[in-house]
């Protein structure tokens, strides 16, 4: 159970990391 | 603090500044692809490492391809460290049988090491096998320490180039940062500390006998000793190059088998500032005037140096509160002098206050002192330094990219001074460049703001808390203020080791981290995109010492308005209780 909730938190922060990338992408592009 | 003590400072810098230079010039070098001394050996495993990987080092990359590429290859060793900890137990190299570590914990040591924070929640020798230690951790202070620098090489590209889509290949990067700059230096560095005594194997730990027999707590007769062992010199090396900091031991470099003699404690320290201070001379070399490099160690040392005196004046003068008891804090033949309380009677006051300084410029995090037994001056000097971002010389690589980022402030404040449109080295900084640089500047303010807050605010967090008042304030604040900057350091008097403190350091850590990256890549990205605009009258020069005073008021400024209020709930109000008798 614990190994799930930190593997889950791990993938959903580099997910939203990628989706930072495409909003400064995003953004620069005007 | 005597003049011998300041000489040691003294001479500490000299060695760092003459160092520096030869180091960066070569960085550049290894960067820029020209051929060094180390090619004919190096150069072949260079391009094995490509044919294996399937890389083709000339194909470059957009600023998001190589913000992907950091992203998922810091995943994958976020994975890899995890699973080494909760599989430990069913590996090899664990001959003290330790078990797997809990998932928590884990996590947030996978975080850490990843990060290149190496915040330790843990007592390295009680919890982690030798394999973890190696394979998990030696392997990350590598490749986080190469990662920071690759980031820097793509934004000092996207400074040069001109009209650019491209700012390198990561891979190229990642690999020459390892294989020509980290690699060789470490080596160098663990037979050095090898040489002074500190211990390098892969044996058990050694039983040895007492000198003088004593008792334990039930009374039973003791005259013998475990004593932990590993294969440290080589971690510990890489730990300071890297500024990574995690030691091998739980005590960190206050061990005598991680920093056994006085030189050992000189080559550490120098070790801790050395590629951050030559990566300025990297980058005044790649931007084609060394000036600029010079402008930005400038600003770094003197930012480093008033607070390293502030520090040593501090501990200098020792506890108020033995004092008052007629209590000798003088230095003489049987002591160095000052607050001798949690340091090394072997490196005294100057020693411990110069590697608190070192450690917490740098975002490296080791110690050889308890820097919760600091006077409240003397702790406010490592916990300011780690709040204004760490820039003073900060992390490998991650130090000067977010240097850059006040630098992109300071062309803007002072642009808007004098009504002009801001450039740096020929590029027009414009809106977007700024809404970067102020996430870069921004984002580590509130999350150790926030963090503290849960901190002091939660149960759970208050659970943690072990000293009252402003002291226990103090550490909560330096806990996150560490975390938030990448730092890794310790205030102590803290349990860290709980889910609370496991899960919100590790995502605060991987925050700190990668949501810096990323807009500093963007940036490198819209500069590179850039055309170069002719230098004219109206151009602010940034390679003059008036540049380099500008760029310390920002950093101060900056500093000062997040947390001055928060510095003056912690050592600034205990510096004035501990003057009239009261202690926490």
């Amino acid at each position: 159970m614990g190994d799930l909730l930190y593997l889950g938190i791990i993938i959903v922060f580099f997910a939203a990391s990628l989706g930072l990338v495409w909003g400064c992408r995003r953004l620069m592009e005007g | 603090m005597t003049g011998w003590d300041w000489l040691q400072i003294g001479l500490y810098l000299l060695l760092l500044l003459l160092l520096a230079w030869p180091l960066g010039v070569f960085m550049a070098r290894v960067y820029e692809g020209e051929r060094t001394f180390l090619h004919p050996v190096l150069g072949p495993l260079e391009r094995g490492i490509y044919r294996l990987a399937g890389v083709k080092p000339t194909d470059e990359m957009t600023w998001q391809t190589y913000a992907a590429a950091v992203l998922l290859f810091s995943l994958c060793g976020l994975l890899a460290v995890y699973a080494l900890q909760r599989l430990q137990g069913l590996l090899p190299l664990n001959p003290q049988g330790l078990p797997p570590v809990a998932p928590d914990l884990s996590f947030n040591t996978a975080a850490s090491f990843v990060s290149n924070t190496n915040w330790q929640a843990y007592g390295g020798e009680s919890t982690l096998s030798y394999l973890t230690q190696m394979l998990g951790l030696t392997v990350q202070n590598f490749v986080s320490a190469a990662t920071g620098m690759a980031i820097l090489v793509a934004l000092i590209r996207g400074v040069v180039r001109r009209s650019a889509k491209t700012v390198g290949s990561f891979w190229v990067d990642l690999t020459r940062s390892t294989l020509y700059i980290l690699l060789p230096l470490s080596l160098l560095l663990a037979v050095a500390l090898v040489s002074q005594g500190a211990v390098q194997t892969l044996g058990r730990y050694v039983t040895v006998p007492l000198l003088q027999g004593t008792r334990d707590t039930a009374g039973a007769a003791v005259s013998q000793q475990v004593l932990a062992v590993g294969p440290a010199a080589s971690q510990i090396a890489i730990k300071q190059l890297g500024t990574n900091g995690g030691g091998f031991f739980g005590v960190n470099s206050a061990h005598p088998f991680e920093n056994p003699t006085p030189l050992s404690n000189l080559l550490e320290m120098l070790a801790i500032l050395l590629i951050p201070a030559a990566l300025c001379h990297t980058f005044g070399r790649m931007v084609r005037d060394a000036r600029q490099g010079w402008a930005l160690l400038a600003a770094m040392t003197v930012l480093f140096v008033a607070f390293t005196v502030a520090c040593a004046w501090a501990e200098g003068q020792g506890n108020p509160s033995l004092a008052r008891l007629g209590v000798s804090q003088a230095a003489s033949d049987l002591q160095p002098g000052g607050n001798m309380e949690g340091k090394e009677l072997r490196f005294g006051v100057a020693n411990s206050a110069l590697w608190a300084t070192a450690t917490t410029a740098a975002s490296n995090g080791s110690a050889n002192s308890m820097h919760d037994s600091f006077t409240p001056l003397g702790g406010l000097a490592p916990l300011w330094l780690m709040q204004l971002g760490e820039v003073v010389f900060g992390g490998v690589g991650s130090g000067l990219y977010g240097m850059l980022a006040f630098v992109i402030v300071a062309v803007f404040v002072a642009g808007l001074m004098v009504g002009r449109t801001p450039e740096y080295l020929g590029k027009k900084i414009e809106v977007y460049e700024m809404k970067m640089a102020a996430l870069v500047v921004l984002i580590p303010p509130a999350l150790v703001l926030l963090g503290t807050a849960l901190g002091v605010t939660t149960q759970a967090g208050q659970a943690a808390i072990l000293n009252r008042g402003p002291h226990g304030f103090s550490e909560v604040l330096y806990a996150f203020s560490s975390l938030g900057n990448n730092n890794g350091s310790a205030f102590a008097g803290l349990n860290a080791n709980n889910p609370f403190y496991d899960l919100a350091g590790g995502v605060v850590m991987l925050l700190a981290r990668f949501w810096l990256a990323v807009p500093i890549l963007a940036m490198a990205g819209s500069l590179a995109r850039k055309k170069r605009v002719p230098e004219g009258a109206g151009t602010l020069p940034t390679h003059t010492p008036l540049f380099a005073g500008w760029l310390i008021a920002v950093v101060v400024v900056v500093g000062a308005l997040s947390f001055l209020p928060a510095l003056a709930l912690g050592p600034i109000v205990e510096y004035l209780l501990v003057g009239q008798g009261v202690l926490f």
